[in-house]
């Protein structure tokens, strides 16, 4: 049963017809056409669908679209209009986070999420933070470095 | 200015943080339909019929395929013709598919493949490798004794060696299935052109060429009309082959058939079921010492299970038997590794393809020598290690090529501070009641660069660059990018081939109709064999631009040189766009095929030079282990690596970081959760096969440390491979160091369980 949904993604307001109980990530990438969010597992395993949804960073494939009526949505596709996620995108390229690149969206989004609570996390912190984040091509150690990176320059 | 040996920014990398990069699963097509597969019941059984009509009917269906549909021959491989595209006559393993069925919405399609029926009689199911070989029941009838192949590598009198030997170890080890785990599972489109018999597919395919031959032996379209048009691919390490080729060839007959756009990706259960894997492979070896420690001879029986297809199982077979005795100076070889068929999952080709499970077996039984003998493991290694002018364990004199190996583990030892660490653990480690142990593991390979001798004559890389009237240098190239960055590393080989800067040249997206044929992205080929392909084109444009600046400025261009940017020949000096001019304005075209192949080398099967060069590669790690939680902290690893020529070093970095962790999965935690009763996989999503995560990896230290290949293009090896066949063999070691007994456990991975009983076993309980 679709129901209309409104939302605010990536800075502007949506209003959608959707099924509840259809999944966000569904939602994204069949209804929106926004595909940068990825599907790595489907089980919240494997990060690859992360977004933000009212600053905190959560795995897509476990929302349902209900539970984004009247949330903040932020998607990798807005990220590069903002401070935060412009600077990230630059560190994560010349940092060598980015291989394939299947998991960098998602990847992005939670560092994202980090930054916004935590403008000066440690090494450790950072970890913690994309802990849910698979990454089968980078060994993580530039994944991390890329972040760091763009504390220092966010700071400055 | 040289580009080769630049890190240039990868050329992908502004798409894929904006999250405009296609992968498979991002396309659409007007009029798409979605498909789903129908898996097999029984990893063995007899089909005694398919009944689709009940799935025709649901809502949304199109179109339900069976193996009847395919026109041509059923099945594919890329040299053993045997994997079904759709099971027939019977199933083979869980992951064969019976039918898809192909609808407007992925929910119909879901829903409509619950209703077809299926009826089966089952067959035995063989899951152990050690009880299929000659068993009753036979999975192919063209391998009666269910033994697929394999390679038997000989080189002087094993028994002499061994009777010369002051010291022997016996040793056994055993590996298990390991996913390739690429984060993007397997996704494809196939679009049929309205205007003629012809199909486009797209997606995660590491293979075009190989899968154009699938498509075109199954549906018999001319190889013309089938365009294979790779995505953005999310990760392969050798995976997205055979098993996303059955996928597009299942995609292309739901296209022909309906004439509209097919989308086909699989779920992760699916892909975890559906696609190959790492060989598990049963090691016995037995390793004969001077009382020194000097390697007399080395004997190893290695038996792999191919599971249901032999896919790539032979020439894995080939790689561990030649390359799996490491670089170490022996005098007499005998190593046999068989594949053997079973109703599991089919395994082929991953990142190392056979030789990380024998480097783990091999210097597992160095450390259990070292330790017989009474010096360190660093210290075996050391007399051992393959010099200039040697004569490998194969047979090939090394004589082409700085053998630097030695240089490479001394630099990773010494990033380890090895020896100082070395002492002080060994000290701390002799009080009994310690609990947390640490351990260092030392393992080094050298890796045969791309096929090897086993397929002497058909080592072959094409390449298509057309410099455009603008000067700008496109190249065509079919070896794909998988996500190691290739493409720059191409791009950069390029602009140094044809003496121009990196930014006058652009790279076409792999296609099938506008690059030529060539071997596919695997075995550490990509940018050994494209390089050489590159280099040869750009040879060939500079004889037609030298030509046509010969006619146009009346000089001789016999010294002709192409440099940043500039030609010079005579006394002239003039931009490479105004000779590039002077060619189109003589009606020539500066376009050319480039082609390279690895000269044969002298194998007869058993001994001899199994490759034409190779790439050596050290990994040392540290581990901490807590008797009483069984659980394995990696502290340090270190990847010490000679590439040759570091095309883009920080690559050549992320592949070894890449490579390292990778080790690390397969050393302590991977494990699919095979059961051997019905040949099942337990573990096929990320809650249950665990991966390292960031906070597994430690502050990893990739080095490398270049000697130019004379064999090479560009000085350059590939590294794909050498990144991470060391690694697990390294983790493991530390951990039996830990445990105080070299060789003590001996079946990867060493998870927690058997680490927890370990210690229970050698330490007793928490005092
Ligand atoms: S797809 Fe959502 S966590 Fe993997
Ligand atoms: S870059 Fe490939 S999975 Fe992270």
């Amino acid at each position: 049963m679709k129901q209309t949904l409104s939302f605010t993604l990536n800075h502007k307001p949506y209003t959608i017809e959707a099924d509840p109980c259809d999944r966000f990530l569904d939602v994204l990438r069949n209804d929106l056409s926004l595909r940068g969010t990825k599907e790595g597992c489907g089980v919240g395993e494997c990060g690859a669908c992360t977004i933000v949804i009212n600053s905190n960073a959560v795995t897509s494939c476990l929302v349902l679209a209900g539970q984004a009526d009247g949330a903040d949505i932020m998607t990798v596709e807005g990220l590069s209009e903002t401070e935060i996620g412009s600077v990230l995108q630059r560190c994560f390229i010349e940092n060598g986070a980015v291989q394939c690149g299947f998991c960098t969206p998602g990847m992005l989004m939670s560092a994202y999420a980090l930054l916004q609570h935590n403008p000066n996390p440690t090494r450790e912190e950072i970890k913690e933070a994309i802990a849910g984040n698979l990454c089968r091509c980078t060994g993580y150690v530039p994944i991390v470095n890329s972040i760091e990176a763009a504390v220092k320059s966010l700071q400055s | 200015m040289y580009t080769v040996g630049q890190s240039v920014k990868r050329i992908d990398a502004d798409a894929k943080v904006l999250g405009t990069a296609q992968f498979g699963d991002d396309e659409r097509y007007p009029g798409m339909l979605y498909l789903k597969g129908v898996y097999a019941k029984y990893a063995h059984a007899k089909i005694l019929s398919v009944d689709t009509s009940e799935a025709e009917k649901m809502p949304g269906v199109a179109i339900v395929v069976t193996a009847k549909d395919i026109p041509c021959e059923k099945m594919i491989g890329e040299i053993f013709i045997d994997q079904y595209v759709l099971a027939d006559d019977k199933t083979r393993y869980l992951g064969d598919v019976v039918a898809v069925v192909a609808a407007d919405t992925q929910d119909q399609a879901n829903e409509a493949a619950k209703h077809v029926k299926v009826e089966y009689e089952p067959l035995p199911v063989l899951s152990d490798p050690r009880t299929a070989i000659g068993n009753e029941q036979v999975i192919n009838p063209d391998y009666p004794d269910n033994i697929c192949g394999g390679v038997h590598a000989l080189k002087g009198d094993i028994d002499k060696a061994f009777a010369e030997s002051d010291v022997i170890v016996e040793s056994h080890f055993e590996t298990g299935h390991v996913e390739h785990a690429y984060i993007e599972p397997e996704a494809v489109n196939a679009i049929p052109n309205p205007m003629r018999p012809e199909v486009t597919i797209t997606g995660s395919l590491q293979a075009p060429y190989n899968l154009r031959i699938s498509v075109h032996r199954c549906l018999g379209l001319p190889m013309s009309q089938i365009i294979i048009r790779p995505s953005a691919v999310g990760g392969s390490f050798g995976g997205k082959i055979e098993t996303a080729e059955a996928m597009a060839v299942r995609a292309a007959l739901v296209a022909l058939k309906t004439g509209r756009p097919a989308h086909y990706k699989l779920t992760r259960e699916e892909s975890i079921t559906e696609s190959y894997k790492r060989h598990p492979i049963t090691f016995d070896l037995k390793l004969g010492c001077d009382k020194e420690g000097h390697i007399k001879g080395l004997k190893v029986n290695a038996l792999g299970d191919s599971g249901a297809y032999i896919n790539m199982s032979p020439p894995v077979m080939y790689k561990t038997a030649t390359l799996g005795p490491g670089p170490y100076r022996m005098d007499a070889l005998d190593y046999d590794a068989v594949a053997v068929i079973t109703n599991n999952v089919h395994t082929g080709s991953m990142r190392g393809f056979g030789t990380p499970q024998a480097i783990f077996a091999m210097e597992n039984t160095m450390d259990m020598m070292a330790a017989k003998i009474g010096i360190s493991p660093l210290e075996m290694r050391r007399r051992n290690l393959l010099q200039n002018g040697d004569v490998s364990p194969c047979g090939h004199l090394l004589d082409f090529h700085e053998v630097s190996i030695r240089s490479v583990m001394e630099k990773a030892v010494k990033e380890m501070d090895y020896e100082r660490k070395y002492a002080e653990i060994m000290e701390e480690n002799r009080d009994p009641k310690r609990r947390k142990r640490r351990g260092l593991g030392i393992a080094t390979s050298m890796r045969g660069a791309s096929i090897g001798a086993d397929g002497n004559g058909f080592d072959v890389s094409r390449v298509l660059i057309e410099v455009m009237p603008d000067a700008n240098v496109h190249v065509n190239i079919g070896l794909v990018e998988i996500g190691q960055g290739l493409r720059t590393a191409q791009a950069e080989m390029a602009a140094e081939g044809m003496g121009v800067p990196f930014d006058r040249v652009t790279m076409g997206e792999t296609d099938t109709s506008r690059s030529p044929v060539t071997g596919a992205c695997i075995a550490s080929r990509g940018t050994m064999m494209g390089g050489a392909a590159i280099k040869d084109a750009c040879i060939k444009i500079h004889k037609i631009i030298a030509d046509a600046c010969a006619a146009v400025y009346k000089k001789p261009v016999d010294d002709i040189v192409f440099e940043n940017d500039r030609v010079r020949f005579a006394d002239m000096d003039i931009s490479f766009p105004e000779a590039v001019k002077a060619c189109y304005d003589r009606n020539m075209t500066p376009m050319a095929v480039g082609t390279y192949f690895v000269p044969v080398t002298n194998w007869d099967g058993h001994t001899g030079e199994p490759f034409y060069t190779y790439t050596y590669s050290c990994h040392v790690a540290e581990v901490e282990v807590d008797l009483d939680c069984g659980t394995v902290e990696v502290l340090k690893m270190v990847g010490c690596h000679d590439p040759g020529r570091a095309v883009n070093p920080d690559a050549v970095k992320g592949q070894i970081y890449g490579g390292l962790t990778m080790a690390e999965g397969m050393a302590l935690f991977e494990d699919l959760g095979l059961n051997r009763k019905d040949a099942s996989l337990k573990n096929r999503n990320y809650e249950n096969y665990i991966i390292p995560t960031a906070m597994d990896v430690p502050e990893n230290v990739p080095i490398i440390d270049e000697h130019h290949d004379p064999r090479t293009a560009f000085g350059g090896r590939s590294m794909g491979e050498p990144a991470t066949e060391p690694g697990a063999g390294a983790i493991t070691c530390a951990v039996n160091m830990a445990l105080g007994k070299p060789g003590y456990l001996t079946s990867l991975p060493f998870d927690l369980d058997k680490v927890f009983f370990a210690g229970q076993e050698l330490f007793g309980e928490e005092a």
